[in-house]
């Protein structure tokens, strides 16, 4: 099978904040099944783009939702004029052809759909189709990296200890200012100064997780923002239309941060 | 007094609630306040200044909204920029007057450099100050005003002496903005010309007179005799239990009493039957509707989910062929018929089911008064009840509403307050009326109790969900981690069980337990007891993304 179309040809634009690239490397190496941990829009997802086009591998994502049965992870017989055949899901096809399968927001998935995963991520490495009668041996270049968000004192879902320890885990946030600045203004080819003000307002809106805010604003909202402001929009409006009006219906938090936006932007 | 008359246009329709108000301040101040409405003890004696401390603002009630964003964003630079409790040495009313203007000014100052949007607000009300003068011309309260507002925006004419000097005095210092003592030497200059220029301060009835500053009383630290009476909003217990209408008070009538181990973390075992649960209440309630099992059909919207049991046939997609359609499409193929091409299987959607055990803290800190009105903690954990008990029926959720306090390990109070599919909102009213709260917060007994209340709900997703100030203490345990320890445990136990236990706690101090208690996600703190309701229905419904 072809995987040209999950081949990167060109460099996803990656920021580094810390040692990520060196870590995920030495995972690679080992084929260790990663879970990448943090916030919503801090670059989880654009980090294992860089990480596969650095690599030279091709990427198959697949964003998980609690209505995700196992089938749409390995596959299911399908109909046709001559009969019934096999469709090998994502899972499958990256685990037989070798790619990086990227399972975005693992949580959401209920725990007896991602126990499917529990054989290919230990030592066997292998893949049984049970529908089919077939047991699908990995390919040496693939690996299985997860991503998830820990959220903010949310109980409502976590990991089954048995699936959480098979992965090796890289802690993601959102970057510190300048750097998250410098990703704001390549993002949305705004100036710095700019980008800067708009990070000055994420930040205080981190401040009011405290208070009942699930997720503080972030560099994905940012760069909304910015390419708002770019189109000729106010900066005031831009910044209530991407962040705080998207980000909570609680008015009072709501009131909160536009004064924060009316107070930053002046 | 050259007043500017340019048009102010407004900044916002809606007013801002206390809530958003302590949002903001937060977010700008990077703390963590309190904030309160400030009404008057007896008619008359209004504060028409907000009083501002380290951790509390209290804001006048009746001012309007641009006055009190501008109130908040004053709070916050002196939060950032200015030092708290200054001795007041020497100092003079007049002295201390005037060396609070010129730190407002500083503190103002660097507050617009931070952020260019709240010079507008500032500036406003400054010039309002102006406008609207506390004094004749030249009196300290007009002389204040206008330097004030002369310090603030360095473009606004102002040809008195005084003023003028006064700004030129400061904005020589304008570089060290960051350095209060400079600014203290220029504010004794210009007191000392006050002196000089035989200008009097009103004493007794003086008050800052830009409306949004602050009484002052953060930045000095005067002595004991000196300080100025302000509210009663510290006095805890001062009409506790007022509201409690005790007729025949269900708290006294004891139902039935159940042992409980308890954990010793020392000895790291369980000390078997430790502590007795006493159940108290009213003996003869009304049995729950008599078929148990169903439940009441009122629920609006049902929240649905995946369910294994429910097979859908000849969908359009799914996990497994269905069989008999498939075969079907075969035989229409021979045929030459136009098959119907739905021939899958999947799971399909049924109500969620879930039970929700709302245990409340019963313990004396229930009695603390939270605003000037008397509202106690208890209170508003009724209000709460009463709000979570509707939107679980409203969800088709089965509710029941408990509460405990505790007077050592031999006495865990234990009131059923509302039961499983008793959704009688009237009726948890009036049992909530009639509780008054006592004694100290033994959490795991209760816990354990709770657990075994929940026994018969086996349909579904179980909760658990305290409501607490977070801190187990009881009056026979002297060592504070016995008993968070013991409650951890029980959380454990009910885990087993397969409840899921969280807590909504009052205290902001106790992070640190709740976690231990009740782990990483399963605890959230209201930091102002007045947004508890609404905090509690988020937690329910945030439950229901398990
Ligand atoms: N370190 C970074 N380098 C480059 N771009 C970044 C970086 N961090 C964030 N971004 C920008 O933020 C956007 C959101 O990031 P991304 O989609 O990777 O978030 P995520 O962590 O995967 O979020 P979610 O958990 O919601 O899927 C990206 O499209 C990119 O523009
Ligand atoms: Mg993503």
């Amino acid at each position: 099978m072809d995987l040209s179309d999950y081949r990167f040809s060109a460099e996803p634009y990656y920021r580094p904040v810390g040692h990520e690239i060196a870590l995920y490397e030495h995972a690679y190496a080992h084929r260790l099944p990663l879970i990448l941990k943090g916030p919503t829009g801090c670059g989880k997802t654009r980090f294992v783009e860089y990480m596969a086009w650095r690599l030279g591998k091709p990427l198959i994502t697949l964003a998980c939702n609690e209505d995700m049965s196992a089938a749409d992870l390995v596959g299911r017989f399908l109909l046709d004029a001559d009969g019934t055949h096999w469709h090998d899901g994502p899972l499958t096809v990256a685990a037989r052809h070798g790619a990086i399968c990227y399972l975005d927001e693992v949580v959401e998935a209920r725990q007896d759909t991602t126990v499917v995963i529990h054989p290919l991520t230990d030592s066997r490495r292998k893949l049984p189709l049970d529908r089919k009668g077939e047991v699908v041996t990995a390919h040496p270049d693939f690996q299985l990296v997860v991503s998830y968000n820990p959220g903010y004192q949310s109980s409502a879902k976590s990991l089954k200890p048995s699936t959480r320890q098979r992965f090796a885990a890289l802690e993601f946030d959102y970057p510190d200012a300048a750097a998250e600045a410098e990703i704001v203004a390549h993002e949305a080819r705004i100036e710095p100064t700019l980008a800067a003000t708009l990070v000055d307002i994420a930040r205080h809106s981190r401040a009011l997780r405290a208070r009942g805010l699930d997720e503080g604003i972030s560099t994905r909202m940012l760069v909304y923002a910015g390419v708002l402001i770019r189109d000729g929009l106010p900066a005031a409006e831009s910044c209530h239309m991407a962040m705080t009006s998207a980000i909570t219906d609680d008015p009072d938090l709501r009131q909160a941060l536009q004064d924060i936006v009316d107070a930053c932007l002046g | 007094m050259p007043a500017s008359a340019e048009p102010l246009p407004p900044t916002h329709t809606a007013s801002r609630s206390l809530e958003a108000l302590g949002h903001l301040i937060d977010a700008l101040s990077g703390r963590r306040m309190n904030l309160q409405w400030l009404t008057a003890d007896k008619p008359g004696t209004e504060h028409t200044r907000p009083i501002l401390r380290t951790d509390k603002l209290l804001l006048p009630v009746n001012t309007d909204d641009e006055l009190r964003l501008a109130a908040i964003a004053h709070a916050a630079a002196h939060l950032l920029y200015s030092p708290a409790a200054q001795a007041v040495g020497k100092l003079k009313p007049m002295g201390i007057a005037m060396a609070s203007t010129i730190e407002d000014a500083r503190v103002e100052r660097l507050l617009i450099a931070r952020y260019p949007g709240l010079r507008a607000p500032l500036l406003r009300q400054a010039r309002l100050a102006c406008l609207q003068p506390q004094g004749p011309e030249g009196s300290f309260p007009d002389l204040i005003a206008r330097l004030h507002l002369a310090l603030l925006d360095p473009s606004h004419q102002d040809d008195g002496y005084w003023v003028s000097k006064g700004r030129g005095l400061f904005e020589a210092q304008v570089a060290r903005l960051n350095d209060p003592a400079t600014f203290r030497g220029v504010a004794s200059v210009l007191a000392n010309d006050l002196g000089q220029m035989r200008v009097r301060m009103n004493l007794q009835g003086y008050a800052v007179p830009y409306a949004h500053g602050d009484d002052n009383s953060f930045l000095w630290l005067f002595e004991q005799t000196g300080e100025q009476a302000t509210t009663s909003v510290d006095t805890p217990s001062a009409s506790a239990g007022s509201r409690s209408t005790q007729t025949a008070p269900p708290q006294e009538i004891i139902l039935a009493r159940y042992p409980y181990p308890e954990w010793d973390y020392r000895l790291e075992r369980q000390r078997e039957r430790w502590s007795t649960v006493v159940e108290r209440g009213d003996p003869s309630p009304p049995g729950p509707p008599a078929a148990t099992g169903l439940r009441t059909g009122h629920a609006r919207q049902r929240v649905t989910q995946l369910d294994h049991r429910v097979r859908l046939r000849r969908q359009w997609e799914g996990e497994d062929i269905d069989l008999d359609a498939a075969t079907e499409l075969m035989i229409d193929r021979r045929i030459g018929v136009p098959p119907e091409p739905r021939v899958h299987r999947r799971s399909g959607r049924s109500p969620r089911r879930r039970s929700l055990l709302l245990l409340l803290d019963l313990s004396t800190s229930a009695n603390d008064v939270i605003d000037a009105d008397g509202t106690t903690v208890l209170d508003l954990e009724r209000e709460a009840a009463i709000a979570l008990q509707a939107n679980a029926i409203e969800n088709g959720d089965r509710v029941a509403v408990h509460g405990f306090s505790s007077n050592t390990r031999e006495q865990v109070d234990y009131l059923r307050l509302s039961e499983f599919g008793m959704d009688d909102p009237g009726r948890l009213e009036q049992t909530l009326r009639g509780v008054h709260a006592r004694h100290s917060t033994r959490m795991g007994a209760a816990i354990r109790h709770a657990v075994t209340c929940m026994r018969d709900e086996r349909d579904g997703s179980r909760h658990l969900v305290l409501l607490s100030d977070g801190e187990a203490s009881d009056i026979d345990v002297f060592d504070d981690a016995y008993l968070r320890e013991d409650a951890a445990a029980a959380v454990r136990e009910a885990r087993k069980a397969g409840i899921h236990v969280f807590c909504l706690a009052l205290d902001s101090q106790a992070g640190d337990a709740l976690c231990r208690v009740f782990g990483h996600g399963n605890y959230r703190t209201v930091l102002r007891p007045a947004a508890l309701p609404r905090a509690l229905t988020q937690v329910h419904e945030q439950l229901g993304r398990r």
